[in-house]
């Protein structure tokens, strides 16, 4: 075959221009340490890493979730351990209370009070500012409560004998006492006593009440006498911790604190019952209060299944990010050492090239003539 | 009876023919380098015989012509293979722009971008009241659009500098074509007197080779030494003439197909490689329809998300608005909602209007698992992902071509080179034949002189 210089000139153009090409690719490679720097790379590969890429943002979003997920949890078990020891407390209180040999009562009754005030602290416990036990209405506390009394319906005794209203430590003088259609309006003193401290209200003789007769009693308490539901509770909080796994994160207040067992009726009820130096009805309330007891043990079970459950996600989700961060790198990043060895071989090619070439160019017939 | 004079002419013509071969090989030298120059061979042959009585006697040497050493058929695949690749490096020079736009897989690209939406979505589904998550989504929802637009501005410069490139070369294609029809009527007139013109005919291969590499050409050569040029199946030079293209007049709509006509007629100009066929497929096909899939994409996003935004409730216990402007549904102009970038409250992460609700944000987020795109058989994730797909595959079918009919241009470039290129060393041993028989001939004159010398001597 004849060779004529042109031809000579151009191959060797091509040959060092494609074998520089293969080691800038290479050197681009490895200073990216991605194998697949445009999609024309590797079409399907790139699908794959977008697609894993995203996977992993799902993860990442997932964990988001559970660790979330996990301080409602946490928030929610703590103020329930905290209610079972308020209850664990107050049957301590009862059981005290309910021995006929007790003497002070009442002191008892300030104890329960307390924890009553506690109980309703716990029922607003908040995540960041988020109330736990108020379903979606998370921005108001779930209970509201009260020393309000209104159009009480009690039965007067005989005169000097005193009979109870619902409450004891009345305010002294807020006790406002009428006919059940509300007509007639008694007068303290002239018709009737009341002893705040005990609750008892006793009908004057020669006023206007006669016994057994039924009459409406409003007055104001000293210490929390009723607690409702402020807005309504409802809606379960979910996160998403899986692809399509949801999980509940709350507990709504009703059905923590007024469950079975209304546990700040039952409060109320004890307290009434001990300021009243009512052993009797303190007995009655025992059996309420281990309910309580049980009720909230068995929802801390709940909460304790769901931490586990969160706990195990998360763990998972980590081994899955693992595993998903070990795909994307197959995918996309560079096998540094094969990229070394073919950047030595390719050098090495090129350096041939290059000492061929200029020797190559050097020979000429004109040299010898 | 044969005189010394004959001899003596005999050694004239032989230095002559020397004389004239050493000048075509000069030439030749002279041309190693010059694009397009086929290397000449000067055709020696004997001179007329003149019968002496005893037999014919040769009538020394003579340069009968000087000629191109070339393969017309070597030229038709060098031609076609460049089309190819003129063709598919068009393809893969924008493709590749294409690929660096979208920035595809790396960080903050599109697919990213719809990432962060999505998460900003759940965010707010696990915390519904917050004032700065509910920003954090409109601020991903902007950067979102923001990705669209940017995309879609991108591809549609690039269709406009597509455009002014394919102006560019029907201008080039023009002022070629009107050459070669001056070159081809030079031909003719040069060659009358019946000897190529060699020159000539380089230049005209050269400009076919230039122009072949624009668009796809036939050559075929007329028995008056022009040639007929047909571009495709219709005729771009016939003798001294050339047909102009138009291209379309005033400013061209850089969103329709991009097309162009011979000039004085509506028909078409049908290209089917080269340059110009890279850069209208470009152009026509593959950055038109990746608009289009971003157009469906961005629709996609502003009714499915507006569907189940304006179901859930906002922090204010509004409904029914819509997240993103319902009037704007392209990639162009894709962009949130007035009300919602007033408003954050409107947001509607509520399915059922109570503020610590996020079961209607969970539910958006959620629409990125769902097979919406496509007649609801592919997330909006895998559409995206098929679209990158796509690129990629396409900018590497015009690589991969693109290098096969490099190498198949090489290789017809190497069997031109070998039967038309100037080889140094060749030339050089020849000269020097020539050389030898240019001095030989010298000594023959040389004798013939003495040997009159003798004879005038002798008798004079």
């Amino acid at each position: 075959m004849r060779i004529s210089n042109s031809g000579l000139r151009q191959n060797l153009i091509h040959t060092l221009n494609r074998s520089l090409e293969r080691i800038e690719r290479i050197q681009m490679e490895m200073a990216t340490g991605k194998r697949i720097l445009n999609p024309s790379d590797d079409p399907p590969g790139t699908i794959r890493a977008l697609s894993f890429r995203r996977r992993l943002d799902d993860n990442a979003q997932c964990q988001t979730n559970v660790s979330d997920g996990l301080r409602w949890n946490t928030t929610t078990e703590s103020a329930l351990t905290a209610v079972l020891e308020n209850l664990m407390q107050l049957k301590e209180l009862a059981t005290r209370a309910a021995d006929d040999a007790m003497g002070d009562r009442a002191a008892i009754g300030f104890s329960a009070d307390q924890l009553l005030n506690d109980l309703l602290d716990l029922s607003r416990s908040k995540v960041d500012e988020r109330h736990v036990f108020s379903g979606y209405n998370t921005n108001s506390a779930p209970f509201d409560q009260s020393n309000q009394i209104t159009d009480e319906i009690f039965t007067a005794g005989a005169v000097d004998a005193a009979v109870d209203l619902v409450n004891a430590r009345i305010e002294e003088g807020s006790v406002v006492v009428t006919d059940l259609s509300g007509a007639v309006t008694f007068a303290e003193g002239d018709d009737y006593t009341v002893d705040d401290a005990s609750g008892r209200i006793t009908i004057v003789g020669g006023g206007g009440m006669s016994e057994g007769t039924q009459y409406l009693a409003s007055y104001t308490t000293e210490g929390t006498s009723s607690v409702g539901v402020a807005d309504s509770i409802e809606g379960s909080i979910v996160r998403r911790i899986g692809s399509d796994r949801l999980t509940e994160v709350n507990l709504l207040g009703t059905e923590v604190f007024q469950g079975s067992v209304d546990l700040f009726q039952l409060t109320i009820d004890l307290k009434n019952a001990l300021w009243k130096d009512d052993a009797e009805a303190v007995r009655g309330l025992l059996d309420s209060v281990g309910e309580g007891i049980s009720h909230v043990t068995e929802l801390l079970g709940i909460v304790g299944a769901r931490a586990e459950r969160l706990e195990n996600q998360d763990l998972q989700l980590q081994s899955d990010r693992i595993a998903l961060e070990g795909f994307l790198s197959d995918v996309e990043n560079v096998d540094l050492t094969s990229a070394v060895v073919r950047m030595q071989a390719e050098e090495m090619a090129y350096e041939t090239a290059l000492a061929t070439a200029a020797r190559m160019l050097e020979i000429s017939l004109v040299n010898y003539l | 009876m044969i005189s010394l004079h004959a001899n003596l002419e005999i050694a004239k013509r032989g230095m002559q023919t020397s004389q004239l071969a050493m000048n075509v090989l000069s030439s030749n030298i002279a041309n190693v380098n010059t694009p397009g120059y086929s290397r000449r061979r000067p055709a020696i042959r004997e001179g007329r015989g003149i019968d002496t009585g005893v037999g014919y006697l040769g009538s020394g040497s003579e340069v009968a012509n000087i000629r191109r050493v070339r393969d017309s058929i070597l030229d038709g695949l060098y031609r076609r293979h460049q089309s190819d690749v003129g063709r598919w490096s068009g393809v893969e020079d924008y493709l590749s722009k294409v690929e660096t736009l979208m920035n595809e897989p790396g960080l903050g690209g599109l697919s990213d971008v719809m990432g962060e939406f999505w998460t900003s979505w759940e965010d707010l589904s696990n915390e519904p009241e917050s004032a700065a998550v509910r920003s954090q989504v409109r601020l991903r929802g902007e950067a979102l659009c923001d990705s669209f637009q940017r995309l879609d501005s991108h591809l549609r410069g690039l269709q406009t500098s597509l455009g002014d490139d394919i102006e560019t070369l029907v201008g080039q294609v023009n002022e070629m074509s009107a050459r070669l029809a001056e070159v081809n009527t030079m031909i003719r007139e040069s060659e009358l007197a019946g000897h190529e013109a060699s020159g000539l005919r380089d230049e005209r291969d050269l400009l076919l080779d230039q122009l072949s590499e624009v668009a796809n050409l036939q050559v075929e050569e007329s028995p008056d030494g022009m040639a007929i040029i047909m571009l495709g199946s219709q005729v771009l030079v016939q003798g001294g003439t050339a047909r102009r293209i138009e291209c379309p007049t005033g400013t061209p709509s850089r969103s329709g197909a991009y097309t162009f006509v011979w000039e004085g007629t509506d028909r078409e100009v049908s290209v089917e490689s080269g340059l110009l066929k890279g850069y209208l497929a470009a152009r026509n096909e593959h950055i038109a329809s990746y608009i289009s899939d971003l157009d469906a994409l961005a629709q996609g996003f502003v009714t499915q998300i507006n569907a189940a935004h304006s179901s859930g409730y906002g922090l204010d216990g509004s409904t029914g608005t819509d997240f993103f402007d319902p009037g704007k549904v392209t990639a162009a102009d894709i962009s949130i909602d007035s009300d919602i970038l007033g408003n954050l409250d409107l947001i509607a992460a509520s399915a059922g209007g109570l503020v610590g609700d996020g079961q209607n944000a969970l539910a958006i987020a959620n629409l990125k698992s769902v097979s919406t795109m496509s007649g609801s058989s592919i997330t909006f994730d895998a559409f995206y992902n098929t679209l990158v797909g796509r690129v990629g595959l396409e900018c590497k079918e015009a690589v991969s071509m693109r290098e096969a009919e490099e190498l198949l241009v090489l290789d017809v470039e190497n069997q031109r080179a070998a039967i038309s290129g100037v080889s140094l060393d060749e030339e050089m041993a020849h000269l020097i034949s020539y050389q030898h028989a240019y001095e030989a001939m010298v000594q023959v004159a040389g004798t013939i002189d003495e040997m009159l010398a003798d004879l005038i001597a002798v008798l004079g």
